[in-house]
């Protein structure tokens, strides 16, 4: 009872607003305290009822497994019952569809239902550059190389259409975000298309690629000098004097210490158990029924 | 420093940071002005909190200090020196070194059982004649 | 030395004080009119219309024990829920059937957040969330006696509309004035938030005390929306109105985001009304018509409605009624099931409701994955 009285806490304090001095965005609004008051009041004839909170906890790996389930943690954006609906969405499409864990750098396969293609479906593989969103907004692109042609697509997990998430190779780079491959050479994109999956022991630790790509010749698609990337290297021969200055200048090497604004961007401890608790509750009776399922009879 | 996992602060934080725009004299660090010379006050007081453990001034910059102050001790408590990403936190918020070990020698085991917050923050009354400005005082609980 | 301080020294007693400002007041504004042509009322002073009722009760020094304050909810509780007098003192009212002319009553909502949903053709779609929390109808004033009133204009006293105030929101009436909390005995409800009116055809007459939910509206109805907008406070040309400004660099001195030029110059000799200046911007009432309700939820009384973009932020009020657009309302009316008259009542539904209902068109997530037919081209 504990974490839910905490995160109970942490709606009243939203009501600290009125010293940000920021009312004339909030003229015909509510405050977050207010509406979670009348929701629970005794005199209202909707009363929502308390639920009981599931008593398991989550074992340690659903917060990697299942990132989709964390909430934008923008405040302005909000509210508790949206959250809930949304993730009683996820979880029946999810007893529908089985979506494995991957990260970015992971080579994936998806079959994809399109009414121009030829037998109505369609199936694309590579690699998985960067993962966005949470969700049923959660959407990743894969990219390959195809008749000497760059190829990015953008997927969107939670889109009915997909009929199937296979995982090639199950591993991680050095970066979460690997747009850099649009200007390095094209044999790093490019995978087979036949290519045979990769067991993945249960339960084991997941393989680091180490890899450390060179980058080729300008123009480039960004400015990766000024990101700070590890899986590339061969920045500086390409560089010129004022632009490394420039990158020296605009460098902000202390936003990576301010641990105030991580903590605001993201869902502290206590409210990521309580919201995974769930997740592991529904496919715990997920699995008890699909053990209590008899075997058919064939006679 | 984006694999730290926090745990819920237990004081009414705001939800926006504040700017804090006071200018002043250059210090040996470096700037005084903007997003970095904010860091670089913020990271002077911290220190300044944790060797006085008892602090005077005005009531908004205190407020900023608390919620760093408060993420630091409850890092430092849950992991320990050894460990990689507090380590790297501590060097670089704690600026005079000598007060490292009085954090994991004096004031972790001071604060390993407490539910509440570490810290308090109290408003001073306004002296006559000065002007509107709100005066605080913060100071780590269980400071005699 | 002014009239009031040389008479106070005459007489000291604050009686004749008061009798002399009031005297000596009425000959001031007999100087003024004298004196040309003033004003008789005093500048900047806000008369308060008849109807106004003071809302909040400011208990500066209401010093009550913590077992007091929870007495008074108690008795609020059992005043407003337990011993509450039915509301069927007199003859229940009649229930018409719905058609394309008569007016509902709307209710009022809460703005909760937008999420993305998809149709069985695959085609992704943005709907906005909105709570329908405890709201009842208040009052209503038919049509004979509303066009009396000060608030109806031409348009309401052409046409033959009563009106329904609906409040969301009970809170204990502790926190507000006693003129207010009267306002709701004829309801026999707790006071509420929030109130706004509705204007209602005779047919749709309700009686107030009922209590209005998402069971008001069906789904695959259509709905209009007025809300206000997101407020962004005093702005700017560039971001009120779209203009371009000027060049950023090239010699342009200290001309980056101006307007310009503002009127012709000597021909008229005038800038012209309604011209486009620098001024507060957002925080205006705005009608979104034609929303279609893909989705209701009834355990939590949320609709979902089309589109990221109705009016305001989240935890903003909301008014909801049926279109008024009349090619929907056709598409309505070819329906088998009309939306309830004048609301929809427990007992329509003695048999019990499910949880969730969805569209014909929306693609539920329970639904195996969405495959197309060999067949089709």
């Amino acid at each position: 009872m504990s974490v839910f009285r905490r995160a109970l806490i942490a709606s009243n304090i939203r009501n600290l607003e009125c010293y940000c001095g920021v009312q004339k965005r909030f003229s015909n609004t509510l405050f977050d305290g207010t509406l979670e008051k009348h929701r629970r009041s005794e005199l209202s004839h909707d009363r929502e009822k308390t639920e009981s909170f599931p008593p398991f906890e989550a074992p340690k790996d659903y917060k990697k497994k299942y990132p989709d389930f964390l909430p934008n943690a923008d405040w302005k954006k909000r509210d508790r019952i949206t959250e809930k609906l949304e993730r009683k969405d996820m979880l029946r499409r999810r007893a529908v569809l089985n979506i494995p864990e991957f990260y970015p750098g992971s080579i994936l396969a998806i079959t994809v239902s399109d009414p121009y293609a030829p037998g109505k479906y369609n199936r694309f593989v590579g690699i998985c550059i960067a993962k966005n969103g949470n969700g049923l907004r959660t959407s990743f692109t894969l990219r390959n190389v195809v008749d000497n042609i760059g190829v990015e697509i953008l997927y969107e997990l939670y889109n009915p259409t997909i009929q199937k998430v296979e995982v090639l190779k199950l591993e991680k780079r050095l970066d979460e975000e690997l747009y850099y491959l649009r200007d390095c050479d094209p044999k790093y994109s490019t995978f087979n298309f036949n290519m045979e999956p990769v067991q993945h022991p249960p339960g084991a630790p997941i393989p680091v690629n180490d890899i450390v790509l060179k980058i080729g010749p300008r123009p480039w698609n960004q400015k990766w000098h000024r990101q700070n990337l590890k899986g590339v290297e061969g920045l500086d021969e390409h560089l010129r004097e004022v632009e490394k200055k420039l990158a020296e200048k605009t460098a902000e090497p202390w936003e990576k210490y301010d641990i105030m604004k991580t903590y605001r961007n993201s869902i502290h401890e206590e409210e990521s158990e309580r919201i995974l608790s769930e997740v592991y509750e529904k496919n715990l009776h997920n699995q008890k029924l699909k053990e209590n399922r008899k075997p058919l009879k064939m006679d | 420093m984006n694999k730290i996992s926090f745990n819920a602060l237990k004081h009414a934080y705001r939800l926006r940071h504040r700017n804090l725009k006071r200018v002043q004299e250059r210090l040996p660090t470096g700037y005084r002005i903007g997003p970095r010379g904010r860091i670089d006050y913020l990271r002077n007081s911290v220190t300044n909190l944790f060797r006085e453990e008892r602090v005077e001034g005005t009531w908004d910059y205190l407020d900023e200090t608390r919620g760093y102050a408060e993420l630091i001790l409850q890092q430092s408590i849950k992991n320990g020196y050894d460990h990689e990403v507090t380590k790297e936190m501590v060097d670089y918020w704690i600026v005079e070194k000598d007060i490292i070990p009085k954090l994991f020698e004096v004031l972790v085991p001071r604060f390993e059982d407490y539910d509440t917050a570490y810290t308090k923050l109290y408003t001073l009354p306004y002296v006559y004649p000065g002007g509107p400005k709100r005066m605080g005082l913060l100071e780590l609980k269980g400071n005699f | 030395m002014s009239a009031i301080q040389r008479c106070s020294k005459l007489f000291s007693n604050n009686l004749c004080r008061t009798i002399i400002n009031i005297e000596i007041r009425s000959s001031i504004s007999d100087y003024k009119s004298f004196a040309g042509s003033r004003p008789k009322k005093v500048k900047n002073r806000f008369d308060p219309p008849e109807w106004f009722v003071p809302k909040k009760a400011y208990n500066y020094f209401d010093n009550l024990t913590p077992s007091n304050r929870d007495f008074l909810k108690e008795v609020a509780y059992d005043r407003y829920i337990t011993n509450r007098e039915s509301p069927l003192v007199d003859e229940p009212i009649k229930r018409n059937t719905w058609n394309p002319c008569t007016k509902r009553t709307g209710v009022l909502g809460v703005k909760i957040g937008v999420l993305p949903q998809w149709t069985k053709d695959g085609t992704k779609l943005f709907t906005t969330l909105v709570q329908i929390i405890d709201n009842h109808v208040i009052r209503y004033v038919p049509p004979e006696d509303y066009k009396q009133s000060s608030a109806a204009t031409l348009y309401m006293k052409n046409r033959n509309y009563g009106s329904v105030v609906v409040g969301a929101l009970s809170c204990y009436p502790t926190s507000f004035t006693k003129s207010y909390v009267n306002l709701f005995n004829e309801a026999g409800v707790p006071p509420k938030r929030k109130l706004t009116r509705f204007l209602v055809t005779p047919d749709a007459a309700i009686e107030p005390g009922t209590p209005l939910t998402a069971k008001h509206f069906n789904v695959g109805d259509y709905v209009d929306v007025q809300a206000r907008t997101i407020g962004h406070g005093f702005q700017g040309v560039v971001k009120r109105w779209g203009f371009k400004g000027g060049p950023k660099s090239h010699g342009a001195t200290k001309w980056h985001r101006r307007p310009g030029t503002i009127a012709s110059g000597g021909r008229t000799g005038l800038i012209y009304k309604g011209k486009k200046m620098p001024g507060k911007m957002g925080n205006r009432w705005r009608n979104h018509r034609g929303l279609k309700i893909w989705r209701i939820n009834y355990k939590y009384n949320v609709l979902y409605l089309t589109g990221p973009a109705t009016p305001g932020p989240t935890h903003s009020y909301i008014r909801i009624y049926d279109t008024i657009l009349p090619n929907l309302k056709k598409e309505m009316t070819s329906k088998e099931v009309h939306p309830p008259m004048p609301t929809a009542y427990p007992e329509d539904f003695s048999e019990g409701l499910p949880e969730e209902v969805f569209d014909d068109e929306l693609f539920q997530f329970n639904d195996p994955t969405l495959m197309y037919n060999l067949d089709e081209k």
